[in-house]
């Protein structure tokens, strides 16, 4: 691909449009889970395949970066290889699929296996940024509910689902409370991925297109997942190790192997597996 | 126009785009790591009044959707009004409750209270102060903790002015609603966020 396009500017969006994405990530930063709404632009994908990812991603973006992009954990799938190319011609970034390389973390529904470290900044593509909405639809009343801190219905909620299936039934986009006062949705990341945000070294930054919402956690930050002191936050786990690379304790996916039921688990982090299974290839 | 008014304003950055990246990427580190200053690059010749480091934030950060209070001697300096102007396209205002940007020295910072604090439903209105500390002196540390902070750290603030403390205080427990600061000398930003609650060190104690 090209990498000087005529007429686009750097990193794709306007200077105006950056510096008031800019504005509304410095105030997100400093009222950490509180949703800030800012003026979501077009950029060349649909609404609802990470816009809000992609102009967060632009506005905080620089040739010094390198930037990755996963889709579900995955580094080669048609989206995150897409974005992945759209920077490294906009923004002339330099691109990487390892985790532990990258300055810069685009995500969709997961943090990588491989620990974030000071200096990283994640960005995740975010559907739904309103944990409350599914509960309370006008958003009128939702932020009066953020302004009073009355979290009451989502606690409701999750004693429902006691109540009906004998534990906490929420198994992706599972709430949080963003230093002791915000609750916030994580986007529909597993909740196996959920502990990985409670006082990250890094920057995590959430950006809503479609819904025209961008927040933030800073490093170091208490995240914590609800829950209940009888039936407190229970994180997913796996029994089998990856079927690929022998992982234990990581994010697996189930993949189909044949027509007659046959199924395998797989780490959903690529970079993860590849890394893992060349390790264990090094020391066979 | 006056005959002290300069004829044409000083360049702003060398390569708008990417200088702009790089100095709201200092600005973010810092207010996401409260308490730790962050290397700044800023134009080559900005306005003497502003140097590098505020000219820096105010290419970076303001434009025609800003509006902005200049304390102390800078609101008079027609090189740095003139440079604002035509740089950023900022409304200036001289209430300082009703700015959105306010470039001051720590002497003529008005109490934090007297400034827009964004309401409980939409926090984010708040004023951003962008105090320049160049050349401060003052004897104040103090101990900073809360979110973007690994446990404390400690804060030298020369620039602290009598009854900060206090006034610190009394932001913090505004919160969600409340000032976020940014300290900024020539080459280098700190953020304050409102997060960030601070207390005082007494001199020579150790942290």
């Amino acid at each position: 691909m090209s990498t000087d396009l005529t007429g686009y500017n750097i990193a794709y969006l306007d200077e105006q449009t950056k510096r008031m994405l800019r504005r509304a990530l410095l105030k997100a930063v400093a009222i950490p889970g509180f949703q800030v709404p800012f003026a979501s632009r077009e950029v060349p994908m649909p609404r609802g395949w990470g816009t809000g990812g992609v102009q967060v991603t632009a506005a905080i973006i620089g040739t010094g970066d390198t930037l990755k992009v996963i889709d579900q954990g995955a580094d080669d799938t048609t989206n995150a290889v897409s974005i992945r190319q759209f920077f490294a011609a906009v923004a002339h970034a330099s691109t990487t699929t390892r985790t532990s390389e990258a300055t810069v973390i685009q995500t969709r529904h997961r943090i990588p296996e491989t620990p974030l470290t000071e200096g990283q900044t994640i960005v995740y593509q975010v559907p739904m940024p309103e944990p409350l909405r599914f509960l309370e639809p006008r958003e009128t009343e939702t932020r009066r509910l953020h302004a009073l801190a009355d979290y009451g219905l989502m606690y409701v909620k999750l004693y429902e689902d006691i109540a009906r299936y004998g534990h906490i039934a929420q198994t992706y986009s599972y709430p949080v409370m963003v230093a002791g006062r915000y609750l916030m949705s994580p986007s529909p990341i597993p909740s196996f991925d959920n502990p990985k945000m409670h006082q990250s070294p890094a920057l995590q930054l959430f950006g809503a297109g479609r819904e025209k919402r961008i927040y933030a956690i800073p490093p170091y930050t208490d995240v914590e997942s609800l829950g209940f002191e009888d039936y407190p936050f229970e994180p997913q786990t796996f029994d089998d190790p990856c079927a690929i690379c022998g992982s234990t304790g990581v994010y697996l996916d189930e993949v189909i192997t044949d027509d007659k039921g046959g199924s395998m688990f797989v780490c959903s982090d690529t970079d993860h597996c590849e890394h893992a299974a060349g390790q264990a290839e090094v020391t066979r | 126009m006056t005959s002290t008014a300069p004829a044409l304003p000083a360049p702003g950055f060398d390569d708008p785009a990417r200088d702009a990246q790089r100095a709201f990427r200092a600005v973010l580190d810092a207010l996401a790591r409260p308490a730790t200053g962050v290397p700044l690059a800023g134009p080559a010749r900005p306005p003497t009044a502003l140097g590098p480091g505020l000219a820096a934030l105010a290419l970076t950060l303001l434009d025609t959707d800003c509006t902005v209070w200049l304390g102390g001697a800078l609101a008079d300096d027609a090189a740095t009004t003139t440079w604002l102007d035509f740089h950023t396209g900022a409304r200036r205002t001289a209430d300082p409750a009703a700015a959105g940007f306010l470039i001051t020295p720590p002497a003529a910072l008005p109490p934090l209270e007297a400034l827009e604090q964004g309401t409980d439903e939409a926090p984010h209105l708040s004023a951003t102060v962008i105090l320049d500390v160049r050349g401060c002196a003052g004897p104040d540390r103090f101990t900073a903790s809360g979110p973007g902070v690994n446990g404390t750290a400690e804060l030298p603030a020369p620039w602290a002015t009598d009854g900060f403390a206090s006034d610190w205080a009394r932001n913090a427990a505004r919160f969600p609603r409340g000032v976020d600061l940014l300290l900024a000398d020539a080459a280098e930003v700190t953020g304050l966020p409102r997060s960030t609650r601070l207390s005082p060190l007494a001199p020579g104690q150790e942290d």
